[in-house]
């Protein structure tokens, strides 16, 4: 289920507003559980249920459409009314995109098998090693414009397998994702070290999309950690995750 | 066992034993031998006696007691110095206060990106930020910052080194507000300089021909038309050095929030389009903003401004110019970071942008710019100035790294970051920092034998740091209101302009328009602490005629080239 190649389509109709353009804004999101993740035949998730949200407040409508992150980022380039979340903001991307950020505060941490020895106070300890990352990542990028040799595949779960085969010396990935995982795999192998990176995500949108919407959206998002909403499914996801 | 245990890992050989020490602790040591250990073999440099250095060490081991086991999390800028803190002093560190400090490295702007965040939502991203003085406009303005003076005097005077010395900091202006309060500790200090290739000015050959064609001295140019000759020159006429094709410029341009502070860095100033007075020119200062009364009212010329004024129009003009005509064809789709170390490779003659935070990647002797004893080729000299600048003004521009605490971060966590910030910042600590990034922040550092040593290696920097001159090379000033929200308005203009969508002359227009905008915006939201007070607009003739700044066009914005022989043009520096 999680690597299958998969889009999946989710629409929200709100009938009775105006939005953006007068068109259904395209949001793209990849399969990252517990951030978005297909149950059944909808598309679920804490990012997705922060930016559903956030549209709703907004007055906007929109539909959400699955697939791999390095694509959903292509093609949010490409199409005037879609956005891509939640993308990992950064300087390499800032020109890239219009931003309504954060929609989450993630950590990106260093993950080792037990028992392997390796000790990671700092980023500079992971030199020699091999670290796995999937594709379109930051975290990949990140690592390998320190020198650090990475070995990036198109999905990030596999990589649990990739480390219990040794072919990665270490896995980076996302907290939340990786804690999921790992209680999905019923894995006690694979010990959490360093979490040596954090990480503002956003809803990132295309550069035509309308600079009003953009106002609306950031407005709203504002609001929503304001008056808690975004702490109240932050602790809903993480405890869920963690129990 | 500390010595010995040493001696024994590197009398073995291979990779793991490599790992092993990167990431040894000597935690697990009684607290004097750990200290003992880290003064051995890495804090051999510094202007305190080994005694005092023990002191301080220790000093730090005993007020972290109620704090140790602690995790904290601390971010800055991708330089060589940071580097150093996050890999090897947050190790020192924990051995030594058994705090763990998690110093994350990443670009400039997402620094900003993240402690605008935190000021925004009040959520605990960092327990410190390092975040440049550039921003003292915004913080002082803030309620959300916790100035130093105020941590010191309150829940982190128990935690105040009593030898941190703050009469030893060179920066320390630069993190005052108006009010007189310390907003940010200093760590670490860069200037932006002009940077060019001393053997190959000094090259009988190239002197003739330049004499010849120009009529004057190749040399350190003073003024931007000597620039321009000597980057013609390099590009089109000398073409190439032993096969090598060579060229009189380097810069960047590639669309990217590092555009921006190649021009509100000082590009403006150094162009001549602002005010007479340090640190920042007044009334109208580099970022071409009028200041009245501690409040900003205006950057578009008919405001009182100079954002697009015709220096300003000028100096985007040549910026664009120069790129186009006299640098690599790559130069124009890098950013600042990827451009960093162009120079070093041997092909680029003088470069008129170019930071000194790259002086330790420059002096590595496997490089084309050193020589066989490791020495640099090249120098850094006083940065030539535009035709609009006047004696009085500032000269260039001077990063200011400096430690800053947020209100909404818990108070335990504020005092175990403001131990790590004062770790770094120390005595102890901080000539070897210095040794390692070339980023100078005390006095005494500067000052120090090892430096009078080690000043030839480093191609003017310490000559720089040791004159007066350095108070000419300021960081944004207290006009700024919101150094965020303003920022990014330099880059998404100037990429405009370099894209060719817009003229220079539009870009600068827009920019001062957009620039009014966010000024009119901050003053509707806030409340009276300088905020801007935009003035009434008038017909730009009613201020171009007023003495100052902004400054009518020039009728001849190119006079003679004038250049000086580098021993010269460092005693500018002192003139000036």
């Amino acid at each position: 289920m999680l690597y299958r190649y998969l889009a999946a389509v989710s629409t929200a109709m709100i009938l009775t507003v105006s939005q953006a353009a007068g068109e259904v804004v395209t949001l793209y999101t990849e399969e990252a559980p517990p951030y978005s993740t297909i149950v059944g035949n909808r598309i679920r998730g804490l990012s997705v249920d922060i930016v559903k949200t956030l549209f709703d407040r907004s007055k906007l409508q929109y539909e959400i459409q699955m697939l791999p992150l390095k694509r959903a980022i292509y093609t949010t380039l490409l199409e005037t009314n879609s956005c891509v979340f939640p993308l990992e903001r950064n300087q390499e991307r800032e020109v890239e995109f219009h931003w309504v950020s954060p929609v989450l505060l993630s950590q990106t941490a260093f993950y080792v098998l037990k028992n392997s020895g390796i000790e990671i106070r700092t980023l500079e300890d992971v030199e020699g090693y091999i670290v796995g990352s999937y594709s379109g990542s930051a975290t990949a990028n990140y690592l390998a414009s320190q020198g650090i040799k990475t070995s990036v595949i198109p999905y990030d779960a596999p990589n649990i397998r990739m480390l219990e085969n040794k072919r990665i010396d270490i896995w980076a990935s996302d907290t939340l994702v990786a804690d999921y995982l790992l209680k999905q795999n019923r894995n006690t192998n694979i010990e959490k070290k360093l979490v040596y990176f954090t990480t503002l995500r956003a809803l990132a949108c295309n550069l035509e999309f309308p600079p009003t919407a953009i106002e609306r959206l950031s407005e709203n998002l504002a609001e929503m950690y304001r008056d808690g909403t975004i702490q109240r499914l932050m602790d809903k996801y993480q405890s869920s995750v963690l129990n | 066992m500390g010595i010995n245990l040493v001696r024994v890992i590197h009398s073995y050989s291979g990779f793991l034993i490599l790992l092993f020490l990167s990431s040894f602790s000597w935690a697990a040591l009684p607290i004097s031998e750990s200290i003992n250990q880290w003064l051995d073999t890495e804090f051999v440099n510094s202007t305190l006696t080994r005694e005092q250095q023990e002191k301080e060490l220790l000093w730090f081991h005993r007020v972290s007691e109620p704090l140790r086991g602690m995790s904290i999390r601390v971010v800055s800028e991708r330089i060589d110095t940071h580097w150093y803190e996050a890999n090897v002093l947050t190790k020192a560190f924990e051995d030594i206060t058994g705090i763990q400090v998690i110093h994350e490295i990443t670009g400039e702007d997402d620094v900003i990106k993240k402690i605008s965040t935190q000021m925004a939502l009040g959520y605990n991203l960092y327990d410190a930020y390092i975040n440049d003085s550039d921003l003292i406009g915004t913080h002082f303005r803030s309620d959300n910052i916790m100035a130093i003076s105020d941590l010191m005097a309150q829940h982190g005077k128990d935690f105040t080194l009593p030898t941190l010395d703050l009469d030893d900091f060179i920066g320390l202006a630069f993190t005052t507000g108006p009010n007189g309060k310390i907003y940010q500790l200093p760590d670490q200090q860069f200037a932006n300089l002009y940077w060019y290739r001393h053997d190959w000015f000094s090259r009988e050959d190239f002197q003739e021909q330049f004499k010849s064609r120009y009529g004057y001295d190749l040399a350190v140019p003073q003024n931007w038309a000597a620039y321009e000759d000597i980057a013609e020159f390099f590009t089109m006429h000398v073409k190439e050095i032993d096969g090598v094709k060579v060229y009189g410029h380097m810069d960047y341009g590639k669309n990217d929030p590092s555009l921006g502070w190649r021009f509100s860095d000082a590009w403006l100033s150094m162009a001549g389009a602002g005010d007479k007075g340090l640190p920042n020119g007044l009334p109208v200062d580099e970022w071409g903003i009028r200041v009245e009364n501690c409040s900003p009212v205006g950057a578009s010329v008919s405001r009182g401004g100079a954002l697009n004024s015709p220096a300003a129009k000028f100096a985007l003009t040549k910026y664009i110019e120069w790129l186009d005509k006299y640098a690599p064809p790559d130069a124009r789709n890098m950013n600042f970071s990827e451009s960093g170390a162009v120079a070093a490779q041997g092909a680029i003659a003088q470069q008129i942008f170019w930071y000194t935070a790259f002086t330790a990647d420059f002096i590595d002797p496997t490089l084309p710019v050193t020589d066989e004893q490791g020495r640099p080729k090249w120098r850094m000299a006083p940065s030539p100035r535009g035709p609009y600048w006047e004696s009085g003004m500032k000269s260039g521009y001077q990063d200011n790294g400096a430690w800053t605490f947020l209100t909404s971060t818990p108070v335990d966590r504020q005092q175990a970051a403001w131990l790590y910030a004062q770790f770094v910042v120390s005595k102890t600590v901080s000539l070897q920092k210095m040794i390692k990034g070339l980023t100078p922040i005390r006095q005494s550092d500067i000052e120090s034998d090892y430096m009078s040593k080690a000043a030839p290696n480093y191609g003017g920097l310490i000559e720089f740091y040791r004159s007066s001159a350095r108070l000419s090379w300021t960081p944004t000033g207290t006009n700024v209101p919101d150094y965020p929200s303003m920022s990014k308005l330099w880059w998404q203009n100037i990429a405009s302009a370099v894209s060719g969508k817009m003229t220079a002359e539009q870009a600068m227009d827009n920019l001062a328009e957009e620039m009014d905008s966010e000024l009119k915006r901050l003053m509707n939201n806030a409340a009276d602490n300088c905020q801007p007070k935009l003035n009434d607009v008038s017909p730009e003739s009613t201020w171009l005629e007023k003495p100052g700044s902004p400054k009518p066009k020039l009728e001849n914005e190119k006079p003679k080239g004038e250049t000086l022989p580098y021993v010269e043009a460092l005693q500018r520096w002192e003139i000036n």
